[in-house]
């Protein structure tokens, strides 16, 4: 048994750029497989408990959401160590308190398998509620992004949005995205790899260039 | 299972579906017709399969003659 009082040792974290890690899972609309979303992206995220008012925040927010992720090719996925039937009621609960359908399926993951596997399991924080991960995985299964959040702490979904059409923006034109960067925004040219190349850019004197390393452009 | 209910019968989504594959479609296909997210039509489908209800040929999806029967074509 270590320090926390967790007996079994957890796996680590998947890493982006590593495969997402496969799973077969009941939720509120059926048995579901990592699988099944090949093709479209996915945000999978954990939340620590239902019924709960943090978390009933960021599922009203995911809502408000979830069809500007679906335009941008991107489901949403939760999940929490709660039973089928406690997501069911909270879903319900939510519909009836806040006039909010929760379109998308939530994982009950009663046996922590899939939050296992995630790494979403953080013992110093809970030893048996997945904290606030988020997952973002690609349309090849990939895992491309990472978020963790504490138990106290809702997360900003618009900003979990604007990471999905982030990455889309770089996989669709190769750039890489500034601070901030939203839809419509210029994006980053990569920077010269030679002198020469360095130095052709300043000659150009394109207005959208600072310097022969920080160049914009709008994608597309 | 998700599409079959506790008394047997089909499920509404489950029952579009089956009806979608009565000439045969793919994943994204089956989800378009049934105005449901792919995910949705796969785990669908898989159930289907399961109580022997569809098949799979490659990319294609087929009712079967146990799925004909329950939609009674």
């Amino acid at each position: 048994m270590d320090q926390t009082g967790c007996c079994d040792a957890l796996p680590r974290m998947p890493r982006i750029g590593e495969p997402a890690p496969s799973f077969e899972a009941e939720t509120t609309q059926g048995d579901l497989r990592l699988e099944d979303y090949a093709g479209s992206w996915l945000v999978l995220f954990s939340h620590p408990a239902d019924f709960t008012p943090v978390c009933t925040t960021e599922f009203l927010a995911f809502a408000r959401l979830y069809p500007t992720f679906q335009e941008n090719g991107c489901e949403l996925l939760g999940l929490s160590t709660d039973s089928v039937y406690s997501h069911i009621a909270w879903v319900r609960n939510i519909e009836a308190v806040f006039g909010v359908r929760i379109a998308f399926p939530i994982v009950a993951d009663a046996g922590r398998e899939v939050a296992r596997a995630y790494g979403m399991i953080m013992p110093a924080e809970s030893s048996t509620e997945a904290v606030r991960t988020v997952f973002v995985i690609d349309d090849r299964q990939i895992v491309r992004a990472v978020l963790s959040y504490p138990m106290t702490t809702g997360r900003n979904v618009d900003e979990i949005l604007r990471l999905v059409q982030a990455l889309r923006a770089t996989d669709k034109h190769g750039v890489a995205t500034p601070a901030g960067w939203l839809p419509g925004d210029k994006a980053i040219v990569a920077p010269p790899r030679t002198q020469e190349m360095a130095e052709e850019r300043i000659k150009a004197g394109d207005p959208d260039c600072r310097d022969w390393y920080f160049c914009l452009r709008t994608p597309g | 299972m998700a599409c079959v209910k506790p008394n047997g019968e089909l499920t509404p989504a489950a029952l579009e579906v089956l009806v979608r594959i009565a000439s045969s479609a793919t994943d994204k296909e089956v989800a378009d017709a049934v105005a449901r997210p792919v995910h949705q039509a796969r785990a669908i489908l898989r159930e289907l399969i399961k109580a022997d209800m569809a098949a799979r040929d490659g990319e294609l999806y087929r009712i079967t003659p146990t799925g004909r029967a329950r939609i009674g074509g």
